[in-house]
């Protein structure tokens, strides 16, 4: 049944690997796949005719797909149900919006964009890369449930999207501004073209037309494309807090005034083309930035999908329902499966198994529970089905109160820039004075020349080179950090980032792998590894998957044994050539965990276990160091094992602080000014929110990344030098295009006051500086550039 | 010169069109996700 499909892939070791994830091959397969998961999809697909998947992943070089679970794979019946329906089908139940877990390449676009091959009841399917959202659309009879589990059978775990979601209305924004950037562009080019027919001398009779038109075209560039300067301008004044957009929107409005006072007079000059012009630019650049960030936003919005919305509820008469996870009760009964996360807080009913809360704690903490014992929101379950009674739901868990204690941190942002800030607050008042200048230099001339040139330092006087030169360069640094995986929340993250004293770390999974790993394996007798290898095979659980990868256990064949039985908690047994043997282990797992293998109950073999430290930590420590910045680790492990890696890394015992709660850490990052914090886990989700910056490691839990301003997909400790380089840098470039807007007001104002500006003068004047500023902000250092070449990808 | 203000007028309409054009497709959604097509592009189509 096998032969059709091509030879076995082989990975660098030259052990086979799986056709479909590329994982190890597993016995009993064909020698082709790790696990029935994926030889399930791989036939799917091959029957179907999508094996071209397989070989677009390679042409892209793309990462490899998952590996399929098959068992725990849940339902979606109710996604059928109309009270369902309603609150999430658009277009009259033809059209849902999911989230794809895993979507990283041009094939999973390709794969998921064919699903009508697979099920002809749909009728399309349309995928975002940068959201993972997938918008299906079906025919009348469809239903989306089977569409899910198609999604998921492929591997792409599906969660269905709410409409009335802030997703929604942050591309009505979007949407908004790019309307408004249309007009404003058709009106300035348009504008310009009339421009240049009056600089070149247009006769009498066009010269009074052209100039009407100019307002024409004008009039709604300022209403529909300025709006969103006043409406901030008048904002802000409220609040009496002088943002950037004063001065812009005062800018504006004079030249606005000055220019249709011309018109009706009939003589003087109309600035109307470099007025539409500057809206252009200054709600372009503006909108590169919000682009830019909203990668970011996404994630993180689409976070709470990870926790599960849907539980199984055990009804009076034993009947298992699917509902949503807020809807619990105290006391409801739920059942949670083997490879399902827990969806309430509760205590356990019925059965036992292993549960992990690395969601919580970021340590690899997989805790044995059985009947009585507490379980929290958000664990995952490893072994086996237990149910559960409820004792807090929704956002009266432990996790959801972190959640609501991060949000609140979160809420209040503060503007672009301080530096904006601080030039927005000094500019109003400064334009006022030489206004007053201007109008006393010109009034020793007469009242008329007092008047205008006044209004020409009105005109001319404007940070917005400024106001452009920010998001530009923020936009450009938060897009090429976003290339490489690490999105970054705002551009005020960048700035309090290139301000940062003081670093601290989170130990487990940020400073160290987080993973376990075998340190050592000690044995009487030789031959047992293949009795380890056997007893593990088909476990998932932690301990397995490190025996699994311990090189000097590679070339060993796994030995097969009878009546292989996992223990949830406890460990493994199994029966080989007449013994019993088991491995069995402590209750929890922590740096120092022993794991001993017995056979018919006498101890024959120690697996030792390790956490080890991330490669590069050394580096990142003494390159924090070396720039001035004081670096300290927060954990909540015992002492030992964080003394143990500081030294390793070279931190002082009083910049290490073990055995610390979330709200310990989050209150020694308040301590200090100017603070980093660099974790992972719920654990330092508080934490994170509360330090000036905060930034999430990947492999850590969806919860921090809410909280963080930045998160990162790699694993390398050094990468936290390389972003405050970054930052640094960009910062650079900032102020260049700050000393250039003073230099060239410098310069216009000096024209203004001298009585000699004319339309023809600021006209050139305004782009060269836009032009100039864009043009410093793109470019920006050349170590920024060195910076960004070397950055992968 | 005179043939201006026939250009005028035509030039105008022409770029309000464009302008609508676009108007009407950026409220349609087709310029939500400027990611995704680029990597469509890599794709090749099947006969």
């Amino acid at each position: 049944m096998l032969d059709h499909l091509p030879a076995p892939l082989k990975d660098e070791e030259s052990r086979s690997a799986c056709a479909h994830c590329g994982s190890f091959v597993a016995p009993g397969l064909g020698g082709r796949f790790c696990c029935r998961g994926c030889e399930t999809v791989y036939t799917l697909l091959q029957s179907n005719g999508l094996g071209g998947y397989y070989d677009l992943k390679r042409r892209l070089r793309a990462a490899p797909a998952k590996p399929i679970r098959a068992e725990g794979l849940e339902s979606f019946a109710y996604l059928d149900d109309p009270t369902f329906v309603e609150g999430y089908a658009e277009a009259k139940g033809a059209r849902m919006r999911f989230y794809l877990e895993g979507v990283h390449c041009a094939a999973c676009v390709w794969l998921t964009e064919r699903l009508p091959r697979l099920d002809s009841s749909v009728r399309n399917v349309g995928l975002n890369l940068s959201s993972g959202v997938a918008t299906v659309e079906i025919y009348p009879g469809g239903s989306f449930a089977r569409v899910a589990e198609e999604f998921a059978r492929l591997g792409y775990r599906p969660h269905p999207v709410e409409l009335r979601e802030a997703t929604a209305r942050e591309s009505r924004e979007g949407r908004r501004q790019l309307l408004g950037i249309g007009v404003a562009a058709a009106g300035a080019g348009n504008l310009m073209l009339f421009g240049i027919a009056m600089y070149a001398g247009a006769g009498e009779g066009f010269a009074s037309l052209f100039r009407g038109l100019s307002l024409a075209i004008y009039l709604p560039v300022l209403f529909y494309s300025g709006r969103p300067f006043f409406e901030s301008a008048v904002l802000s004044i409220r609040k009496r807090r002088l943002a950037i957009d004063v001065p812009i929107a005062f800018g504006i409005l004079s030249g606005t005034a000055a220019s249709i006072r011309a018109l009706v007079v009939g003589s003087g000059e109309i600035y109307f083309d470099s007025l539409a012009g500057l809206i252009f630019l200054l709600l372009a650049s503006r909108y590169l930035l919000a682009r830019v960030q909203a990668r970011a936003a996404d994630a993180s919005h689409l976070l709470h999908f990870l926790t599960p919305s849907r539980a199984r509820r055990i009804d009076d008469t034993g009947v298992v329902r699917e509902v949503r996870s807020d809807t619990l009760a105290l006391g409801d009964r739920v059942e949670v499966l083997a490879g399902s996360v827990a969806p309430a807080d509760g205590v356990i009913e019925s059965g036992q198994t292993a549960m992990s809360r690395s969601w919580m704690t970021g340590e690899t903490d997989v805790e044995a529970v059985s009947e009585g014992d507490y379980v929290l929101a958000g664990s995952l379950n490893e072994s086996a089905r237990v149910v559960l009674r409820v004792t807090a739901s929704g956002s009266e868990t432990r996790l959801g109160e972190i959640l609501r204690r991060t949000e609140g941190a979160v809420a209040n942002r503060p503007e672009i820039s301080r530096i904006v800030d601080a030039v927005a607050r000094y500019f109003v008042p400064a334009t006022f004075l030489l206004i007053g200048v201007g109008y006393f230099l010109g009034s020793r001339i007469g009242a008329a020349e007092a008047v205008s040139r006044a209004i020409a330092v009105a005109i001319v006087v404007c940070p917005c080179a400024l106001a452009m030169a920010v998001p530009l360069a923020m936009s450009r640094t938060i897009g090429r950090l976003a290339k490489g995986g690490v999105l970054v929340r705002g551009a005020d993250v960048i700035e309090r980032l290139s301000r940062v004293r003081t670093v601290y770390f989170d130990k487990t999974g940020t400073l160290t792998s987080g993973e376990l790993s075998i340190r050592e394996w000690r044995s009487i007798g030789s031959g047992l590894e293949k009795i380890l290898l056997g007893l593990e095979s088909k476990s998932q659980h932690p301990i397995a998957r490190a025996i699994r990868d311990y090189p000097p256990f590679r070339s060993t064949r796994p030995a097969a044994l009878d009546d292989v039985r996992e223990l949830p908690g406890v460990g493994v047994s199994g029966n080989f050539a007449g013994k019993t043997y088991s491995l069995r282990g402590t209750r929890t797992l922590d740096l120092d965990t022993e794991v001993t293998l017995y056979e018919n109950e006498t101890a024959v073999g120690v697996l030792l276990f390790s956490d080890p430290l991330r490669p590069g930590a050394r580096e990142a420590v003494d390159g924090l160091r070396s720039r001035g910045l004081e670096v300290g680790i927060l954990s909540g492990d015992n002492r030992p094992s964080v003394e143990r890696v500081a030294r390793e890394i070279g931190i002082s015992s009083e910049m290490f602080f073990s055995g610390y709660s979330p709200e310990q850490k989050a209150d020694r990052v308040r301590s200090e000014p100017n603070t980093l914090m660099v974790g992972d886990g719920a654990n330092d989700a508080i934490a994170l929110a509360a330090a000036s910056v905060g930034m999430a490691v990947q492999g850590g839990m969806e919860v921090s990344l809410r909280a963080a301003g930045i998160f990162g997909a790699s694993k390398d400790p050094r990468d936290v030098v390389r972003l405050i380089d970054l930052a640094r840098e960009t910062m650079v470039v900032i102020r260049r295009c700050l000393a250039f807007t003073l230099a060239y007001n410098g310069v216009v104002i000096a024209i203004a006051l001298s009585g000699a500006m004319r339309p023809l003068i600021a006209a050139i004047l305004m782009p060269t500086s836009a032009f100039t500023v864009f043009a410093l902000a793109m470019t920006g250092t050349a170590a920024l550039r060195r910076a960004f070449r070397e950055m992968t990808p | 010169m005179t043939i201006l203000y026939l250009l005028i007028p035509i030039a105008l309409l022409l770029g309000g069109g464009f302008l609508i054009v676009f108007l009407v497709f950026s409220a349609r959604g087709e310029f939500d996700d400027l990611e995704t097509p680029a990597h469509r592009m890599l794709i090749d189509e099947e006969k």
